[in-house]
């Protein structure tokens, strides 16, 4: 019953995630292949496929390959997870200059992050970040009680007095500065297997669930009063889509340090392509979140080689682009 | 059994006074369509949000179709009462077939789907509202007006037992106002319909049940023409003769 410009829409729109797919294939292959050592494509797929079956690696290079399959799968991962966070927060809040760290979610995981490496407290650094990450997002949506302009300024409150905590404490103790600042600004050089597998579990489960409701997205877009109307319980579904978004967006924090700029420009860039039809710009956007991060990567580990540039640079200079183009065009 | 029955209802924004103080109202089977008329900030609004189920009384009883509204699950609530609002928001970028078609999310299945029926209702109510050219255009892209036909669309398809609309006619231009007004009159007789509005030629072209409201207080409830006669001037300041007067063509 799939009718006139809908059929055109999922036409396009299918056609479109194929070619994102074909992209995302190349760009991924690309980045196992080329840095430091170059390692043939045929290789790294013997790689890949060893590692997917668990058996040993075989060669020095098919261990560095291992290597760099984990951080291009935990980059492409960790850009689905921060689109589809952008995706919900943008519908949610009907706001589209929203991004999956509005509630606080990055600034606590800085903070937590921050504590972990200054007191040298026990256990791996993500724990501590993840566990002031959703702390902070309980704060201000409780703060915001469901209410989607109150909790915009909610998450700007607590994050900016998260941030002045955070500061507080370098400015304290500043001995483990450079360890910070190369957390904040993010990286993939900390992802291995445990990782990978965590942030697959979380994006799956997400992806599917939103997917499955895509029509409630759909029409959390014409307002409150209509989705109340035609039989959604709007609070509800906001309060699970909210706290979704924000555990994909803690989990990359806590994993990752912070990567900006993908949850606000993925979604983005999936609705200039195909409009608002979730159907389509969710799995769009994961695609692009996927492409952006896996380049941004390779682009950070190979560009001023031996040294390695945080992410987040890569990011920020290429969101800043696009939104000053948003802003030229003077449509978002 | 009264359609919409209203016991002592007080509701209040947060940090607010009362909005609604104390409204009683019984609206039986014959009286609809039914216009909620009153000034500018009066609460005809808020009282079709609580008619809605939309907020919750601080005090006080609504029951719609033997409901008690505020407590139904959502896709129940979703037959027995809809309803679209004046201001509408228009950042979606989805077509507008999806849009009235979401008149039927509560007949859905789980995984995204419509029953085959509901293109075919979507399309019907379309062509009577004769909005069907807009079929394919992208909501974000409508007028004002445009957005509330489309809206009006959708509750129509949805079909719950009593349907609100607030200002149904604020964005039309006469041409629509004059197709709405015959859809009302003609094509949904039996429908049990409760509009706002402040079109007072709509409302007499339309209503012949009349609810007044002042100062979140019921100051009327009875025949239009009764109504135009005797509360109009209690709840506009001045009498319909003078009002008419004025407007006169």
């Amino acid at each position: 019953m799939i009718k006139g410009n809908v059929k055109v829409i999922i036409f396009i729109g299918g056609g479109i995630v194929l070619l994102l797919f074909t992209m995302l294939f190349a760009v991924s292959f690309s980045a196992f292949s080329h840095d430091a050592v170059f390692i043939s494509p045929p290789e790294s797929w013997a790689a890949f496929v060893h590692l997917i079956t668990g058996i040993p690696p075989t060669s020095v290079s098919e261990k560095i390959a291992i290597f760099r399959i984990q951080r291009v799968l935990a980059a492409t991962l960790a850009g689905g997870l921060l689109a589809i966070g952008g995706v919900l927060y943008q519908t949610n809040l009907m706001n589209p200059l929203v991004d999956p760290y509005l509630l606080g979610v990055s600034a606590g995981a800085s903070l937590g992050a921050v504590i972990a490496y200054r007191f040298h407290l026990s256990g791996p650094t993500w724990i501590y970040a993840f566990i002031f990450s959703l702390v902070a997002f309980s704060f201000s949506y409780v703060l915001g009680k469901g209410n989607r302009l109150k909790i915009v300024l909610a998450g700007v409150v607590i994050s900016s007095l998260v941030s002045a905590a955070i500061t507080l404490v370098l400015i304290m103790w500043n001995d483990s500065l450079h360890n910070i600042l190369a957390w904040l600004m993010g990286s993939f050089a900390m992802a291995d297997g445990r990782k990978v597998l965590l942030e697959f579990v979380v994006f799956s489960l997400l992806f599917i669930f939103v997917l499955i409701n895509y029509r409630v997205l759909d029409i959390m877009l014409l307002g409150d009063e209509v989705a109340h109307s035609v039989g959604i319980d709007i609070y509800v579904y906001r309060t699970i889509f909210l706290v979704m978004a924000s555990l994909a967006a803690a989990v990359v924090a806590a994993f990752f340090g912070i990567v900006s700029f993908v949850g606000l420009m993925a979604p983005h860039m999936a609705r200039i392509l195909i409009g608002d039809k979730h159907f389509m710009k969710v799995p769009l956007s994961v695609l692009l979140g996927a492409i952006l991060l896996v380049i941004g990567d390779f682009f950070s580990r190979a560009a001023l080689y031996p040294m390695e540039i945080p992410i987040g640079v890569f990011t920020s200079v290429v969101g800043g682009i696009f939104f000053l183009y948003l802003v030229v065009r003077g449509d978002w | 059994m009264a359609v919409i029955y209203v016991e002592n209802l007080y509701f209040r924004y947060e940090r607010g006074r009362d909005v609604l103080k104390g409204i009683n109202l019984t609206i039986d089977e014959e009286m609809f369509p039914l216009a909620i008329v009153g000034p500018n900030g009066s609460g005809k609004t808020t009282l079709l949000k609580n008619l809605l189920g939309i907020v919750k009384p601080r005090k006080g009883k609504v029951v719609v179709a033997g409901y008690d509204v505020i407590h139904l699950s959502g896709k129940k609530r979703a037959q027995v009462v809809g309803g679209v609002f004046a201001h509408s928001v228009n950042v979606a970028r989805i077509p507008v077939i999806d849009v009235v078609l979401s008149g039927l999310y509560r007949d859905g299945s789980p995984l995204g789907g419509y029953p085959d029926s509901a293109m075919t209702k979507a399309e019907d109510v379309m062509h009577l509202l004769e909005i069907t050219h807009l079929k394919h255009r992208l909501f974000s892209t409508l007028s004002s007006g445009e957005r509330q036909l489309i809206l009006l669309a959708m509750v129509l398809v949805q079909q719950p037992l009593v349907l609100f609309l607030d200002e149904p006619t604020s964005f039309l231009d006469p041409y629509h106002r004059y197709i709405l007004a015959d859809i009302f009159k003609n094509r949904l007789k039996g429908h049990k319909i409760v509009f706002t509005s402040h079109d007072i030629e709509f409302i007499v072209a339309t209503a012949p049940f009349a609810v007044g409201i002042k100062n979140g207080k019921i100051t009327y409830a009875g025949e239009t023409s009764q109504f135009l006669q005797e509360g109009f001037k209690q709840v506009f300041e001045i009498s319909f003769n003078e009002y008419v007067g004025v407007f006169r063509l």
